[in-house]
Order: C-alpha cells, then structure tokens, then sequence
C-alpha cells in the first residue's frame, strides 16, 4: 500500500500556507502561496495542487484534508455578508445597539461606537413574550411572524436572526418563528439565537444568531467552490474545516448547518494553531507555555497552564462572541506595524499598520513607510536570501530608505534607529504580556515561550529576555504552524444548555447526559473515521448564590456527576483564578456544557533528512554594534545540533535569530530550544 | 529632555507594565464585588514628591490622575523597605480619600538605599461599618456616621503586618472576610510594583528610571500646555445645579469661572454653595489639580491626544480657587458619600467653559448622572434578596462633528448592564421595555443622545426599589450654540392608567402586584455650529424660570455672606435656612434685592 498523507492549509491575509504530512513518518513538507484576497478559496486550491507536485504525491493518497479559513471572519470584519432583518421580544428594539452599554474606551469623549450589523430600520418587534419560569405571558402568532419577515425582504434584506427573550430555556416561540419563516421562504437563511446557542445573556446569543445570519449563505458559497475543485482536483478524502474552538469538522452542507458552521469557525485561524502547538509542545515535554503568533498585522498570544485556555467572552471586531473559543489575546500589531517620531521627538511603533497590503518596504509590493519589518531587515534579523521560499524577495535597500528619515529625525545610524524601533516594540509586546499574565496568576518567568508565524521566531528571544523567560521553543515548521495545526487537530465540538439556578445529583447527571447524547450525536454525522479516540469533558458555569460572575468549571476526568463533585472543583477554580476561598456557599450553576474531542493517531512531526549543511556569513546589529554572524539553514540541522548566539538559523518560513547569550538545541522533533541566560536588557 | 527619545519610550512601556500588573493582581485576587464587577479600584506609580507618573488606562473605574498624595507620603515618614501605609480619612490625607469606603494603601519603592517612587493603591470596599450596610446614604449629615474613619497608619510594618490595625478595621465593618481580602491583595499589588521596579532598575539604572519619570511627566505638562494654549484667552463662566432632594434642601449651586491665560488654566469655584448637610460633599483638599476637579479636562486632553503620556504632568497647568467651607472644599466633618453627583456637575461645568474658549472643542452636556436601582424582595427561602437592575444612565451632549451617545456618556461609559434574562430570572418583576428614549436628545447639527426607557412590572406584592442618584428631573440638559437642551429624567408609577403618579427621583418604592415603574433617563443636549462670538446656551425653560424667581446674582451673594460671615460650623445649616426661607418669601413672585437683605440682616 502506497504511503498515506495528510494536507492542512491555513489562509492568511499574505499567505496561504499548505503542509502535507506523511502519516507513517510524521515527516512535513511546507509550502506557501500568496493568498488572493477576491477569492480565497483558489489560493487554497493552488496551493493543494502545487504541493502534491512537488512532493510527488498523487491525490487519491491524500486520506484526510483540513482547512483553516478566514473569510467568515473577514465577512464580518467588512460586514460584507447578507443584510440581515432582526426579530425581536417586543420592547427590546435596540437591542443590539445598547448591547452590554459599556464603552469600549470610557475615557474617550469623542469616541464613535460601531453601529450594530443589523440597522434599527430592519429589526422588528414581535409581540410575543416568555417568563424566565417558562410562563407563556404572550402567545406568538405566527402571521405576525411572516408579515415582518415579508416587511423586511420587501426593503431588502436577504436573511433573518430571531432572538427572543428566555428562549435558551424556553425555545418554542422561535422554533415557531422559524417553521413560519421557513414555510414562507423556504430559501430564506434563518438563525435562531436558542437553536444555534441556547445560553442567557439576550445580546450575545442575538449576536450569535446575527453573525449567522450575516456570514451563513456567503460562507457556504466559499465552502461549495472549494469542495467542487478539491473534487476536481482528485482528492476524495473527508475535507474538514477548523473551528474557533481549536478542533475541526467536517464541512457541513445542509443550509442550516453551514449558519451554525459560519459562528463556530470565526475564530479558526489562530485556534488551530494554538491547538497545534499545545501537540507539539506535549511530546517536547512542556506543558506549560506563552505561544506567540507574530505575523505581518497582529501578535497573537495564548497563555496554556496544563491545557488548552478557553474563553467565552471572545471579542471579534465589534461583537461579542459567546461560543467557546480558544482565548487568544492580541500583544500587538506585527511586522507591519509602522515606525515613527512624534511631535515630541519620541520613537513610537504604531498604532498604524501597513497591514499585508502595501506591507512592509521590503516587501516591494509599494509600502514605503518604514515597518518593524524593515527594522528587522536593516538589523540582519531576517536572512534576505532565504525569505518565504524564496517567493518574497527582500528590498534591504528599500527597508533602509524607509527608515532613513526616522534615523535623522533621532540623530542615529540606520542601523541604530532600527535596533531602537525593534527595542520600542518589545517593550510594547512586554507591557501587554504582562497584565495577561496577571489576570490569569502566572509569571512569564516560570514558562516557555513558542513562537511561530513569520515574524515570531525573529522577535522571540527578544522578548523572552526582557520577561526573564527562561527558554523559547520554535516548532520544526514555526512559519505554518496554523496549517500543522489544522492537520494534526481533534475533531470538537461543544454544547452548552441552561441549568437554571440550583442542581441536585440528579439534575446534573440528566443534564450531563442529555448534552453528552447530542455530542454523540455531532460526532456520528462527522467523518470520523480517523478520529477515534472519543473524549467527553462535563463542565459548568459556576458561581456563589447571589453573585453574578461565573467561572468555568470542570469536572475532573473520571469524577460523578455530583453536586460535591462540582462543588470541589469550583472551589479549585475558584481558589485559583481570585487566590480567595469562596467556603461553603451555596452555588448558583448558570449553564452545563459538554465538550467532545476525538483525537487522530499521527505521529509528532519528524525531520526531514535535508541533503547538504550551509552555512554563511551574514551581517547583524546588536546593542549597536555591527558583527557577521553565521546564518544556518534550518533543514540542515540535524537533531543535537547546537547554535551558540549570535546567531541566524533560517528555514523556508521564518528565520530565528539568537542574540548573544542564547544558546539554541535541536531537539528530536526538530523543535529549536533556546536557553536564554545574561542580561534582561531590553 | 534628559532621557534619550527611545529609552524614554521603552521605559514608559515598561513602567506601564508595573501598574497594570498590580492592576490585574489586585482585580484578581481582591473579594469585593466592586472590585470584581465595576472595576471601582485604582493603583498608579508617584514620584516621592507625590505626582502620579505612571497609571493604567484600562482599568475601568480608575481616576488616579491629578490625585493629591503628597500629604499621606508625609504622614508616615520616614519610610522602611517593606512598609505599607493605609487611610480612608479625607481630612487627614489632604483630599485623597474621597469617600470613606474606599481604602487606600501606599508603599515605598527602594532603589538600594533611596526611595525612588511610591505604589499607591485603592479599593471600593463593599462596608466600612456607619448606619447603613454598604456606607454610603445621601441622607446623612455628618462624616461619622459614614462609617470607621482610619488616619494614616502603618498597616505593615517592614515586612510585618500590624495584626491589631486590622483587626481594629476589621472588627468595624459588617464584612470583615471582604475587607481583610481586599487589603491582603493591595499589600500583594504594592509588592509586586516593587519587585518589577526592581527589575527595571537593574536593567537601566537608577538614574534613567529618574530621568525618564521627570520627562514623562514633562511631556504631558507640554502636550497638556498646548492644548490649553490652543484656547483662547479670557474667562469663561458657568453655574449649574445638583437638584438633591426636592423641596427639604436647596439644590447645590456649582460655579465656575475658567480663566485662560497662555498654558494655564484658573477654575475658580467662587460662588459654589457652602457644604451641605447631605452627603454629597467632595473633600479636594483645596488641590488644583484634584482628581476629580480634573477629569473632565483630563478626559479632554487624552481625547484629542490617546498619545499623550497618561500622568499627573497634565494637570501641572492648572490653578484653582476653591472656597473653603464650599461643597468643593468642605471642613472637617463634611459628610461625603455620594460626593459623586458633584464630581458629575463639575465636569459639565468645565465642559462648558471649554465650549466658550474654543468653539468646537467641546459637546453639549448629557444626562449628567449615573443612577443604580437596587431591587430587593424576599425571596422563596424567606431571607431579601437584593438585586442590581440596569444602570440609569442617560444620553450624552452632542458633540463636535458627531452626535451624543445614546444610553450613556463618558461619565458612567464604564457601567455593564444586566442581561434582562438574568434580571428577570433574579427578581419577580417582569421588564417590560429596555429601550431608547426616542426623541429625548435635543435637536441640533449634533444632536444630544437619546436617554433610556426602563418599564418594569412586579410580578408580586411587595418587590422594593431603591433609586440613588437620578438627576436632571427639572433642569434639562443643555444645549449648546443652537442646539436644543435635551428632555429630562422622569419616573412614572403606573403610566397610562388612573393611578399613574410621577414619583420624582423615586428614593424608595415598594411595588404591589401589577405595578408598573417607568424609569426615563434624560436625553443629551444637542449641538449647533460652531460660533466665534458668545456662546449661547439653551438652557430649557425649567432652568430659565428659576433664574428668574431667584436671580442668579442673589444667590451668589447669598452664597458668599455665608461663607463669609457665619462661622463655619454653622455655615450648611444658616444657608439651608436662608435659601428655604427666601424661598418661601417668594411666594408665586420672585426672590429680590429687598427679600435678600432683610433676610441676612435677621
């Protein structure tokens, strides 16, 4: 039997990135293409076809294709999805508008708040209404229903969200609304909050169902053009879709599920590769760890303490997302955030960027204002030779003439002014990592760093020295760790159902069990066979009686259900997120959840035998002195090897640089361990 | 400058750092609710001449710049490593203390031997003993009653905790776990402000760390400089009301004239009232730039530039009268609770003097308050339950080139409201509209935001409402340069049926089954264009109506025989008596010359 392999891809806003993995060896092979704004489903495809040639590998061995997408996240970021009508409870119209009524920056006088997707012209109210304690106060009428919804197509909207209030415990009066709606417009895309995400809080479930709404039918077009030309293409393996969850799914068909496939997946992109990460940093051996996702426009950072963070407040854009998704914070703008000298003389790095487009000077595609990009180039960080494949080549004239006027405006070198913008966003990085890390009751001294992306590998022991970090890890392929990810991650999914104040053993074991059956159930519509390794989490939203936070809770591995079970975990939670001992209190459980994964056997990534070790000269700037440093082509370097800084090692993706002190280890799996010891000078 | 441009930078960064950390340490593991659900704590880094140099921006309810720190670094010199300082005492901490729940600690940092900084910190705590649970009533008349008042001590002692100040502390409030929790966790954030500065200082030397807090605070006493230069000079004046409880007190009467001269800025608050007998008094310690004389004008610089460096250097550029005796600088003793709904009146009031010195600086003003209704009942278990309902806040002015806010404004922009599902799931009531006030916010080019409708109906007899703070019910918020003032606040009982009754700033209601409470935020005053001339307010008709019954120079003469001749001790009553008298004087008429005089010579 010919050897078997799996492809993930992941899209990004420069580039697509494809990893084919050979499923006996774990050995990878990497590529990149740009990505193509219009239509980024044929950069995937491109990228699919081009990697198969090269490696030689006929599609029918493809047994399994996932796929990262951001186009539902960027079709809400442009809100260019359907013009989406509203349904509400009457009394509640502005809904969206007043949201949670907090203002994003309070201090601001001037601040403008984003209008809601839906505008108020399109939101209706429907004179129905439900008590918490399940009391019909109002009836719905059906004929209501379907005389707003005609109202709203007749002015031009092309999909509905219905959010009525209490539906999360009581879902009949929008299961109603939609089996009218769906009666009289069986084309029409239709997201009710409750049936997509039964969890209180009216705003962030409406938005649930809104976003849906938004991106569902534009997302399914995407999903259909991709699987007709991965079809064409040969490949007839199950294709998969990564979600915000950190997990993957099979991509969905039915118009119904793709509403509920376009909520699940906004947050895809920097979650699968959270999830990769998490993989590959369990067979290294580290468990607990900073990743940092560093690429042209953003610095993603995710805090694992043992697992996988989840958050269910995530912020997107302008909205809310309740929806459990990997928590990921952003640190910064990336490489191409822009280089400056205000008014008062000072070197300032951002807040604009140059964004993947005109990007960097370096980059010729017509930025011309300087980037950290650029000052990574004038200081020798990132090797010009070997840059993205050699598909980018690096300006290193252009990224000096863009930093020109910054080095003059300072009275400095270029070489100087670069190294000092490069100082000016770490301490950046440093001042945001920092709070992160105190909210969650960890010190960036006691964990590892990994960083990937294009730009993490050149900026991490930077920043790890001036947390006093004590290693930095960087993965064999630390350029397209998302696509690895996408590759290498569990099939996921998670339910949530209210639980409504107090819980006996009783209620927790029914309610448990009845997510668990639709988890189950999830899990059977999937093409699972490579997945088979089912795990199921129970946890809950907790918090003491007369409070309102709650905490995420879960139950360990192996416990019962009970309420004295629950009631030692909170306490473990909760001792260890606010150092305080709630005591004896009763406990108020909000909502029980389920998340099921079912892992895939691969084995971890392997090094790739590369032919012939090259080694060359290349100049670097540190503490403003000049020095050649060797630079060390990332394949060639076999597991053992150890690179004493300064230093460059580049690979196809990325290139990392070692500052003096740090001392890099190749390790089995082909992962760099950087040692950092000496100063913590920024 | 003294630094170099890119350490200065790095430095700022990494001294921001150090705050936000003991931020989040303090959030983290303080207990008080306030402190985990409204953010109503602070921390910030001073020079150990006691300016603010370094302070969060993301932490919701901190106003940590332009706070006085100078007196509580003095009350306990000389310092030891390992020290921590605490007080809650307005008097003695020179206007620090605000109000007495909130506990503020502070700590010295070292550099080796030197003491190069101060952490200063503070939290809401949820009691401090006094008559009422939670410490805080307008209705009470004299500080002592506000709860235990702590003089500046020493709460740990070089590294030793001093057991019998906290138990002292402990043994005076209703909640002693919270208190002693949310105290252990400032100790803890004062701690770690000292190990991170540590580290900076072994990285960049005690010298450049000086240098950079100097030139920090440098650059935003320029930036600040500016943009008051960017004013024209003159003064600018304006007087404005807190209404208070209706028809046992006079409305407190705030006065400010803004005189701009070059870089600098003169509030004078001649002609505010002298202290009251509610507790709305604001302890400032005669500070210029008293955190909340400041914040407006904080806010405004920081709007215009979010780069400017967020310390104490922007409040450098400002002089201040602030009568002694007055609500804005009162005497020992001065109840002081619900000092907020003052500190909300003065911001409209710089507002508004901004507005006459720069056409198109500055908005319209908003709903000028931020009012909580609490909601109690007793439960199935048969114990009171109490419950937070959706913060009552209004409309904002409109403002230069873009409407007012609808629903909230920079004053309570920090408040998170309920999920009407939650709510209703807490307590028997039945929401029945959480929605724009439509048509509430003035007209104009930029029209004033739209306040708040909350219509709620008790499901069951006997389900209390508490309101605090609900103001602007009589005078509208203003409207600015052609701009329509905006609709005031109201509060209905029963609206549209036989029994409807309008029940002014509510106090306390007990509903019976059926019963329906409107609650209507006001709406923002609208803005018109920009004019080079005067200004011209619209002030609405209430307001009008009141400048004619009692002309606005009497009451300022009124106002300064008062803090002038009577004696201080006697000062909030004799005016109370006098106001209500001449009120009563009146008649359907006037207050006049004549009145006036009769009744000081008497």
């Amino acid at each position: 039997m010919s050897t078997r392999y799996r492809l993930g891809v992941d899209v990004g806003g420069t580039f697509t990135d494809v990893v084919l993995a050979d499923t006996t060896t774990g050995a990878l092979i990497t590529d990149k293409v740009p990505s193509d704004a219009a239509q980024p489903a044929r950069a995937v495809v491109d990228g699919v076809r081009a990697i198969l040639d090269r490696a030689g590998v006929r599609p029918e061995q493809v047994e399994y294709f996932s796929h990262g997408q951001t186009f539902a996240l960027n079709t809400v970021l442009q809100r260019s999805g359907a013009r989406v009508g509203l349904l509400v409870t009457r009394g509640f119209p502005d809904l969206l508008e007043i949201g949670r009524l907090r203002l994003d920056d309070p201090i601001d006088m001037f601040a403008v708040p984003k209008p809601p997707l839906v505008h108020r012209d399109d939101v209706r109210e429907i004179g129905e209404r439900m008590l918490a304690d399940g009391t019909e106060e109002r009836p719905l009428d059906p004929a209501e229903v379907v005389a707003a919804v005609d109202d709203l197509i007749a002015g031009g909207v092309s999909a509905v969200a219905v959010a009525f209030l209490h539906s999360h415990l009581h879902p009949e009066h929008e299961q109603a609304a939609y089996d009218a709606i769906r009666a009289a417009h069986p084309d029409l895309t239709v997201a009710c909050s409750a049936l997509l995400w039964p969890e209180e809080r009216e705003y962030e479930r409406a938005t649930v169902a809104v976003l849906g709404a938004h991106v569902g039918r534009a997302l399914g077009g995407y999903l259909e053009f991709l699987v007709r030309e991965l079809r064409e293409l040969g490949l007839d393996c199950p294709l998969h879709i990564t979600r915000s969850n950190g997990g993957v799914a099979s991509i969905a068909h039915s118009p119904d599920d793709r509403v509920r496939a376009a909520v699940e997946t906004l947050l895809s992109g920097p979650a699968s590769g959270v999830a990769g990460t998490v993989r590959l940093a369990a067979s290294a051996g580290v468990d607990r760890f900073v990743t940092m996702d560093m690429g042209g426009t953003s610095v993603d950072c995710a805090i694992v303490d043992g697992a996988i963070p989840y958050s269910t407040e995530s912020v997107l854009g302008d909205f809310p997302l309740i929806i459990p998704s990997v928590e990921i914070s952003s640190i910064g703008a990336g490489g191409g955030s822009i280089v400056r000298v205000n008014d008062g003389g000072v070197l300032k790095v951002g807040p604009r960027s140059a964004g993947a487009f005109p990007g960097p000077a370096a980059y010729g595609r017509g930025g011309t204002e300087p980037t950290i990009t650029d000052a990574y180039v004038v200081c020798g960080y990132l090797d010009p030779t070997d840059f993205a494949g050699g598909s980018v080549g690096l300006d290193v004239a252009a990224a000096r003439t863009a930093l020109l006027p910054v080095a003059e405006r300072l009275g400095l070198s270029v070489e100087a002014a670069a190294e000092s913008a490069v100082a000016v966003a770490t301490a950046m990085m440093h001042a945001q990592l920092i709070p992160l890390c105190a909210q969650r009751g960890v010190d960036p001294s006691e964990l590892t760093l990994i960083a990937y992306g294009g730009a993490g590998p050149v900026q991490a022991a930077l920043l790890a020295r001036t947390l006093n970090m004590a290693e930095v890890l960087i993965p064999a392929s630390p350029g397209t760790l998302c696509a690895y990810g996408a590759l290498a991650t569990d099939l996921r999914t998670d339910v949530v159902a209210a639980a409504h104040g107090t819980v006996t053993d009783a209620s927790l074991r029914s309610g448990w069990a009845a997510l668990e059956d639709r988890a189950r159930a999830w899990y059977a519509a999937q093409d699972h066979q490579l997945h088979p390794d089912v795990t199921v989490t129970r946890w809950a939203d907790v918090q003491l009686s007369g409070q309102s936070f709650t905490l995420p809770v879960v139950l360990p591995a192996g416990q019962e259900p009970t309420v004295a079970a629950l009631h030692r975990a909170f306490t473990d939670a909760y001792l260890r997120t606010y150092a305080v001992d709630p005591g004896d209190a009763v406990l108020d459980v909000r909502n029980l959840r389920v998340g099921l994964a079912a892992s895939s056997s691969l084995p971890g990534p392997a090094v790739t035998d590369a032919p012939e070790p090259v080694s060359v000269t290349h100049r670097v700037v540190e503490n403003g002195v000049l020095a050649d440093v060797r630079v060390h082509r990332r394949p060639t370097l076999a597991a053992g090897t150890v690179v004493t800084g300064p230093a460059l090692v580049s690979a196809p993706d990325t290139t990392v640089f070692l500052p003096t002190g740090c001392t890099g280890t190749v390790d089995a799996a082909g992962n760099l361990r950087i040692r950092l010891t000496g100063g913590t000078r920024a | 400058m003294r630094s170099s441009p890119v350490q200065l930078e790095i430095l700022a960064h990494r001294l921001t750092a150090v705050v936000e950390e003991m931020a989040e340490n303090i959030r983290r593991t303080s207990f008080s609710i306030f402190v985990k659900q409204t953010a109503d704590f602070g921390t910030c880094l001073v020079t150990p001449q006691g300016e603010v140099f370094a302070a969060p921006r993301r932490i919701s309810g901190n106003m940590m710049i332009g706070i006085p720190a100078r007196a509580v670094i003095e009350s306990l010199a000389p310092y030891r490593p390992g020290d921590v300082g605490l007080s809650n005492d307005p008097d003695a901490t020179g206007g620090l203390v605000t109000h007495l729940p909130d506990l503020w600690t502070w700590a010295p940092l070292f550099a080796g031997d030197e003491i190069i900084a101060y952490a200063v910190s503070f939290v809401h705590s949820s009691d401090i003993g006094g008559t009422v649970p939670g410490s805080i009533s307008w209705d009470h008349t004299d500080i002592h009653q506000e709860g235990l008042l702590i003089p500046p001590v020493r709460l740990v002692e070089a590294g030793a905790l001093n057991q019998g100040v906290l138990d002292l502390v402990t043994r005076n409030t209703r909640v002693p776990d919270q208190n002693r929790g949310d105290l252990a966790a400032q100790i803890a954030g004062l701690r770690t402000a000292q190990r991170r500065l540590d580290e900076i200082v072994a990285s960049f030397g005690s010298g450049a760390v000086r240098d950079a807090i100097e030139d920090l605070l440098d650059t935003a006493e320029n930036r600040a400089g500016d943009m008051i230069g960017d004013l024209a000079d003159g003064r600018y004046s304006f007087t404005d009301y807190v209404e208070g409880v209706e028809g046992s007190v006079p409305p407190v009467r705030l006065s400010l004239e803004l005189t701009v001269e070059g870089r600098t800025a003169h509030l004078s608050f001649e002609g505010t009232s002298p202290q009251v007998l509610e507790a709305v008094n604001l302890h400032t310690g005669g500070h210029a730039g008293h955190y909340m004389l400041a914040f407006a004008l904080v806010n405004w610089c920081y709007s215009q530039d979010h780069g400017i460096p967020y310390n104490s250097g922007i409040v450098r550029p400002l002089r201040a009268t602030l009568p002694p005796g007055s609500v804005v600088n009162p005497g020992a003793g001065a109840p002081c609770g619900v000092r907020a709904a003052i500190f909300f009146r003065i911001m409209d009031l710089v507002v508004a003097c901004l507005a006459q010195a720069r056409p198109g600086a500055a908005m319209a003003t908003g709903a000028g308050a931020v009012a909580i209704a609490a909601i109690s009942h007793i439960g199935a278990d048969g114990r009171r339950r109490v419950s937070v309902g959706q913060p009552l806040t209004g409309g904002s002015g409109g403002r230069p080139g873009r409407p007012g806010l609808h629903g909230t404004s920079y004053m309570g922009g920090w408040l998170r409201n309920v999920p009407n599902e939650i709510l209703e799931d807490d307590v028997p009531v039945v929401v029945e509209e959480y929605r724009y006030r439509r048509g509430s916010g003035g007209a104009g080019v930029s029209p004033g935001g739209d306040g708040l409708v909350v219509t709620m109906r008790s499901r069951v007899d006997g389900v209390t409402f508490a309101v605090r703070g609900l103001e602007r019910l009589i005078y509208q918020p203003w409207g600015l340069n052609g701009g329509e003032p905006g609709a005031t606040g109201r509060a209905t009982l029963n609206p549209g049926t036989p029994g409807e009754r309008d029940l002014g700033r509510v106090g306390t209601i007990t509903l019976r089954a059926g019963d329906v409470l409107r609650i209507e935020t006001p709406g923002g005053g609208g803005l018109g264009e920009p004019r080079t001339g005067a200004p011209e307010f619209a002030l609405g008709a209430a307001r009008t109506a009141a400048d004619t019954r009692f002309p606005q120079e009497l009451q300022r003469r009124l106002i300064e025989h008062v803090l002038t001749r009577v004696p201080s001790a006697d000062q909030p009553r004799v005016y109370r008596d006098l106001w209500l008298g001449l009120d009563r004087a009146a008649g359907d008429g006037a207050v006049t010359g004549e009145l006036l005089e009769e009744a000081l010579r008497s």
